[in-house]
C-alpha cells in the first residue's frame, strides 16, 4: 500500500495531537463544576465502617447546606500522608483534610498545615468542649493546628459463646490483673479455642507494649522537647523492659497469642477465638459477624493503673494558596456541623472527641458504646514529634518484631529501640 | 536537511514518545541525581551536601542489610527463573497433546498485576483458613503456619515461590521462540546417527539456546535486583525487616520518612549496580556473536 507523503504527515499529526490531548485533559472529578455555592475538597483516609459513615455524614451535610458542597476524596490509609504532602507540594492541596493527632507535628515540620485558631473561633468551635488527651497534641507553640474528631482506642472484645463453652460466665467476666487474664485464657485454650486473637507484626504489638508501659506507671516515652526518648533512662528502664517481657510472654511463654496469626480480625469473626484486642473501628464489623455473642469491654487494668493506646482523627487545614477565605469559612462550617453531630461519627465505633455528644440520646442509643465511652479519660497516645511517628516507624517496628520472634533478647531489644528512636529524632 | 525531510513522518511519529521520554524518564533521572546530592525537604529548603547521603547509606545497617537481602534474592531467583522456564519451554515445545493449552496456562500468571498476584497468594499462604495450611491439615500436618511472616526462611520461600509462579511464563516464551528457531534437520541428522533424546538436548538444544540464555539471565538479574511489589504486599519487608530489599528501602526512606536525599542516593547505587551488570552482559553478548 502506498500512501502519499502528505497523508503520512497528517496521520502522524493526528496521533500526536491525540496523545497530547489525552495527556493534558483534566480528570473527571476536578472538572465537576457545581452551579451554586462553594466547593470544599475534603481528604480523608477512611476505609471500612469509617468510610461508609463519613460518606453518610458528608451526604447529610450537603443535603442540609445547599450553598456548600463538600467533595469527599478518600485516599489509601497506607499512602495518605505521602499523597497529602505531594498534593500540597504540587499545588493541588485539598481545602480540608483529616490527620491523626500525633502526626500533626510532622505535617507542621513539613509545612503542610497551617494554624486555625481564628478560623475555628469564627464558627464558634470551643476548645473546652473536647476531651483533654487529643487537645494536648493539637497545640504547637500555643497555636491550634487541629480540631479533634474522635478518640479511637483499643478495646477488649470477647466471644460469649466461646467463654461459656469453656465454663466461664461472660456476665461475670472481671479481669483484674494480667495473671487473671492469663488464667482465663488458659482455660479457653484447654477447650481448643484460640485464647487471644492478635497479630505479631505491624504497630499493634507496639501499642500493647505502650499500654502495659503506662499501666505499670512508666512516664512519657519522650522528653518534653521531643528530642530524646526517656523509656530507657534510669527511672523507666525497668518498667519498659518488664512491659516488653509481659508482651513477649503472651506470644512465647503462656502462648495466649498463637504465633503469627495472619488475619486476627477474621479469626475472631469466625468464632474460633475467645478474645480479640482491636480498635473501636471494629465494633460494628464484629457485631455483624458474631451478633449478640459479641462482648465489648474497656481495656482491662492488667497492672497498677488504667491506660490504653489511642489516637485521634482530627481536621486540619492544609496549606493551600488557592483556598479563598469563603472556602475556608465554609470548610469550618462543615467541621462545626460534624462536631455537633458527632454521634453520627460514633456509628463508626469511635468515641467522639466532643464530650457533649456523649449525653445525646442518639449516642446513647448506639449499642456497646456506653461500655467504653469513659475510656477516653485514660487513653495514652504515641508521642507527637516533628519527625517521627512511631506507628509507622519501620525500624522500631522491625526491632520489636525481632524481640517477639526471639531474634533479640527482650532487654537488649528495648535498649536498641531507644537508640533507634534517639537517632531518628536527631535526623 | 534532505534526510530530515525524507524521514519527516518517522520523526513526527517518534516525537510523542520522545517528548514523554524526555519529560518522564530523562528529566527524573537527572533530577534524581541532583536530589541525591542534596539535603532535600519536600516543601522546605534544598541544601547541597555533596556525597553526604551516600556516606549516610554506607553507615546505615538497614541499607546494607537490604543490599544483602537483594543479593540473596538474586542468587536464588535467577537460577530458578532460568532453569524452570527452560524446562517449561521444553515441555510445551514437545509434540504432546494440548501443548497450546499448557503454553497458555504457564504464561497466564504473567498477565496478572502484582497486586492481584499478591492478594491471591496472601490469602492462600495465611493461617487459620489459608489454602496451603488447609491442604497440609488435610494430609495430617496439623500446624497453623503463616508462610509469609513466621520465619525468615519461610518468608523468603514464599516470595521466591510466588515470583517463580508469576514470572516464569515470560522467560518460557523467550526460550520457546529460541527452541523453535533450531533447525529440525539437526535433530533428524542426530536421530540417524542414533543419538538419544538426552544427547540431543545436551548437544543440540543447549548450545543453540546459549544466546537466549545470556539474555534471559541478564534480564532476570535486572528484574530480580528491582524486586519490590510482591515483597511489599506479601511480607511487608518482614518478618522484622528480613525481606527488605533495595527498592523497598528506597521507598521507605523517600515516602515514609520523607528523606529524599538518601532515597535518591540509594536508587543511584542500585543504578550503578545494574549498570555494571548490563556492561558485563554486553561484553558477553558481543563475544558470542
Amino acid at each position: 500500500m502506498k500512501v502519499a507523503g502528505k497523508t503520512k504527515v497528517l496521520v502522524a499529526g493526528v496521533l500526536i495531537a491525540g496523545t497530547l490531548a489525552t495527556a493534558c485533559s483534566p480528570s473527571q472529578t476536578q472538572s465537576a463544576v457545581h452551579q451554586s455555592g462553594t466547593t470544599i475538597v475534603f481528604w480523608d483516609l477512611f476505609g471500612g465502617a469509617d468510610g461508609t459513615t463519613m460518606n453518610q455524614i458528608v451526604k447529610k451535610f450537603n443535603q442540609t447546606h445547599p450553598s456548600i458542597h463538600v467533595q469527599e476524596e478518600t485516599q489509601d490509609w497506607g499512602q495518605y500522608y505521602t499523597k497529602l504532602i505531594t498534593a500540597v507540594l504540587g499545588g493541588k492541596a485539598p481545602d480540608l483534610a483529616i490527620s491523626h493527632v500525633d502526626h500533626i507535628g510532622i505535617l507542621k515540620t513539613q509545612g503542610v498545615i497551617e494554624p486555625l485558631d481564628k478560623e475555628a473561633a469564627s464558627v464558634g468551635i470551643k476548645w473546652s468542649q473536647f476531651f483533654e488527651p487529643p487537645m494536648k497534641d493539637a497545640v504547637i507553640n500555643g497555636k491550634h493546628y487541629a480540631i479533634p474528631l474522635d478518640i479511637h482506642t483499643y478495646l477488649l472484645f470477647y466471644n460469649k459463646k466461646v467463654l461459656q463453652s469453656a465454663g466461664i460466665s461472660p456476665s461475670q467476666l472481671n479481669i483484674k490483673s494480667y495473671n487473671d487474664f492469663v488464667s482465663i485464657c488458659d482455660k479457653v485454650k484447654g477447650h481448643g479455642y484460640v485464647p487471644l486473637s492478635f497479630g505479631e507484626s505491624g504497630w499493634g504489638p507496639l501499642a500493647i507494649w505502650e499500654t502495659f508501659y503506662y499501666q505499670m506507671g512508666g512516664t512519657s516515652l519522650l522528653n518534653k522537647a521531643g528530642t530524646k526518648e526517656t523509656f530507657t533512662d534510669a527511672t523507666n528502664d525497668a518498667v519498659a523492659i518488664k512491659a516488653m517481657q509481659k508482651l513477649y510472654d503472651l506470644y512465647n511463654t503462656s502462648h495466649i497469642i498463637p504465633s503469627n496469626i495472619s488475619n486476627p480480625d477474621e479469626l475472631f469473626k469466625s468464632g474460633k477465638a475467645a478474645f480479640c484486642i482491636e480498635g473501636t473501628w471494629s465494633v460494628d464489623d464484629f457485631h455483624k459477624a458474631l451478633g449478640d455473642q459479641l462482648g465489648v469491654a474497656q481495656m482491662p487494668v492488667f497492672f497498677q493503673q488504667p491506660a490504653a493506646w489511642a489516637d485521634s482523627h482530627t481536621f486540619v487545614l492544609p496549606v493551600n494558596p488557592n483556598r479563598t477565605p469563603e472556602q475556608t469559612k465554609d470548610a469550618m462550617v462543615f467541621v462545626k456541623w460534624v462536631e455537633d453531630h458527632a454521634w453520627m461519627w460514633a456509628k463508626a465505633g469511635h468515641i467522639p472527641a466532643n464530650k457533649t455528644v456523649q449525653n445525646t440520646p442518639q449516642f446513647k442509643a448506639l449499642p456497646y458504646r456506653r461500655n467504653y465511652g469513659s475510656q477516653a479519660s485514660f487513653v495514652k497516645y504515641f508521642p507527637m514529634t516533628g519527625t517521627v511517628w512511631m506507628m509507622s516507624d519501620n525500624e522500631i517496628l522491625n526491632e520489636l518484631q525481632g524481640i517477639l520472634l526471639k531474634q533479640t533478647p527482650v532487654a537488649q531489644g528495648v535498649q536498641e529501640m531507644g537508640q533507634i528512636l534517639d537517632r531518628q529524632l536527631q535526623e | 536537511m534532505v534526510g530530515v525531510r525524507k524521514y519527516m513522518p518517522s520523526y513526527l511519529l517518534m516525537l510523542p514518545f520522545l517528548i514523554l521520554y524526555l519529560l518522564f524518564t530523562f528529566y527524573p533521572i537527572v533530577r534524581g541525581f541532583i536530589i541525591s546530592l542534596q539535603k532535600f525537604y519536600v516543601l522546605g529548603t534544598k541544601e547541597f551536601v555533596g556525597l553526604a547521603n551516600y556516606n549516610y547509606l554506607l553507615h546505615d545497617s538497614t541499607f546494607l542489610s537490604s543490599v544483602w537481602h537483594t543479593v540473596i534474592f538474586v542468587v536464588f531467583s535467577v537460577p530458578l527463573l532460568v532453569i524452570i522456564p527452560f524446562c517449561l519451554a521444553l515441555i510445551v515445545n514437545a509434540p504432546i497433546k494440548g501443548r497450546k493449552i499448557y503454553q497458555a496456562v504457564f504464561f497466564l500468571p504473567m498477565i496478572l498485576g502484582v497486586s492481584v498476584v499478591s492478594s491471591v497468594w496472601s490469602a492462600m499462604l495465611g493461617n487459620y483458613g489459608g489454602l496451603v495450611d488447609a491442604v497440609l491439615n488435610a494430609i495430617g500436618i496439623h500446624q497453623e503456619i503463616n508462610w509469609t511472616a513466621q520465619s525468615t526462611q519461610l518468608a523468603w520461600i514464599s516470595v521466591l515461590a510466588v515470583t517463580v509462579w508469576w514470572t516464569a511464563g515470560f522467560n518460557m516464551v523467550l526460550y520457546l521462540a529460541a527452541l523453535q528457531d533450531i533447525p529440525k534437520e539437526l535433530y533428524e541428522a542426530a536421530s540417524l546417527d542414533g543419538a538419544s533424546g538426552w544427547a540431543k538436548t545436551c548437544f543440540i538444544t543447549l548450545p543453540s539456546v546459549k544466546r537466549v540464555t545470556i539474555l534471559v539471565v541478564f534480564l532476570q538479574f535486572i528484574a530480580s535486583f528491582n524486586v519490590f511489589g510482591q515483597i511489599f504486599l506479601l511480607t511487608g519487608g518482614g518478618p522484622a525487616g528480613a525481606t527488605t530489599t533495595i527498592v523497598s528501602y528506597i521507598y521507605e526512606k523517600s515516602f515514609s520518612e520523607f528523606l529524599f536525599g538518601p532515597g535518591a542516593a540509594a536508587s543511584y547505587i542500585l543504578f550503578f549496580i545494574l549498570l555494571i551488570v548490563s556492561l558485563i552482559q554486553l561484553r558477553l553478548m558481543s563475544k558470542t556473536e
